[in-house]
């Protein structure tokens, strides 16, 4: 199955560089976060893809598709990330519900 | 003090309602058991999670650099060009496993890194940068695709952790105390009716004497 990508364009040209299959660059504006929600949409249809990788300040904007397959991963884009850690506790907070200091 | 089954209090429905009690229980301890393996399972991934989470972070910081470098070097446009004749890297295979019963995803991929020549793009135009900065992006690809399959893993647990601990929590304070309820309430009410039935009987009986004393006279 193929890996996707969504991201702006240095996220995009550094996974295209890593051959990475479809690669797909947004800017960020409106118009373009709709274009992005059609891809998105459109990827998690078709089924021949296994893993979308979504920046995570464009996961922001966009509903996430609660769906099984493909699996979608927030990557960090490249201001660094400020969601990831934070989404993991967020999982264990609602199953366990009580965070957890490592 | 729980709510009560709408049943006749009969001994039969005791009898029944017993039993349900039973298994009611038995079910209860089974998924106890389900959820804390459950906990036990989402409790090493998690870990495991948190470190790919750190790496990743890293790793696509250097990866940035990198390709920062790379653009300093050969120009946004020329660099373009390049990730335009790269060569797709290999696919990946998404395959199921059990864990207690959750589905969850196997991601099987061997390591994206793969040397100069069979990324496919010209010597000439590239230059060393690119070159390191493909490398990175190929790490970041394997970290990302193993924390795609951990983090996933990680959520389906959770959700079936949620919906167990749901389970768990309504037969131990919902349904099995109302069903204890209502057991108390039909052998409340059968010793009740044992009792009006004896003393009906004593009335009778003391009736009966006293009309027999009223004929012997």
């Amino acid at each position: 199955m193929k890996i996707a990508v969504l991201g702006d364009r240095d996220t995009a040209l550094g996974f295209k560089l890593a051959g990475a299959h479809e690669v797909y660059a947004f800017d960020d504006t409106p118009l373009e976060m709709e274009r992005l929600k059609n891809k998105l949409g459109e990827l998690v249809e078709r089924g021949d893809v296994g893993i979308i990788l979504i920046t995570e300040s464009f996961a922001r904007k966009v509903e996430l598709p609660d769906v099984t397959l493909p699996i979608i991963l927030q990557v960090p884009d490249k201001s660094g990330s400020r969601f990831g850690e934070e989404t993991i506790k967020e999982i264990v907070r609602r199953a366990i519900g009580v965070e957890l200091k490592r | 003090m729980a709510e009560l089954l709408n049943v006749k209090p009969t001994r039969m429905e005791l009898l029944n309602l017993k039993r349900r009690i039973q298994l009611a229980k038995k079910g209860h301890k089974l998924l106890k058991d389900k959820q804390d393996a459950l906990i036990m399972e989402f409790f090493t991934i998690y870990d495991e999670a948190l470190n790919l989470r750190g790496e990743l972070n890293r790793k696509m910081e250097e990866a940035f650099r990198a390709l920062r470098e790379a653009e300093i070097d050969v120009g946004t446009l020329r660099l373009k060009e390049i990730s335009l004749s790269v060569r797709p890297n290999r696919e990946i295979e998404v395959r199921k496993r059990n864990v207690m019963g959750v589905p969850v995803p196997l991601i099987e991929a061997g390591s994206f890194r793969r040397s100069v020549r069979e990324r496919g793009y010209a010597f000439v135009s590239s230059s060393a940068k690119v070159d390191i900065a493909a490398e990175k992006f190929e790490e970041v690809l394997d970290l990302a695709v193993r924390l795609a399959e951990v983090e996933e893993t990680l959520k389906r647990l959770a959700r079936e952790i949620e919906v167990t601990k749901r389970r768990v929590n309504a037969l131990e304070y919902i349904i099995i105390p109302r069903m204890e309820a209502t057991v108390k309430f039909i052998k409340q009410r059968l010793d009740e009716m044992e009792r009006e039935n004896f003393f009906r009987l004593k009335r009778v009986k003391a009736l009966i004497e006293a009309r027999a004393r009223g004929e012997s006279h």
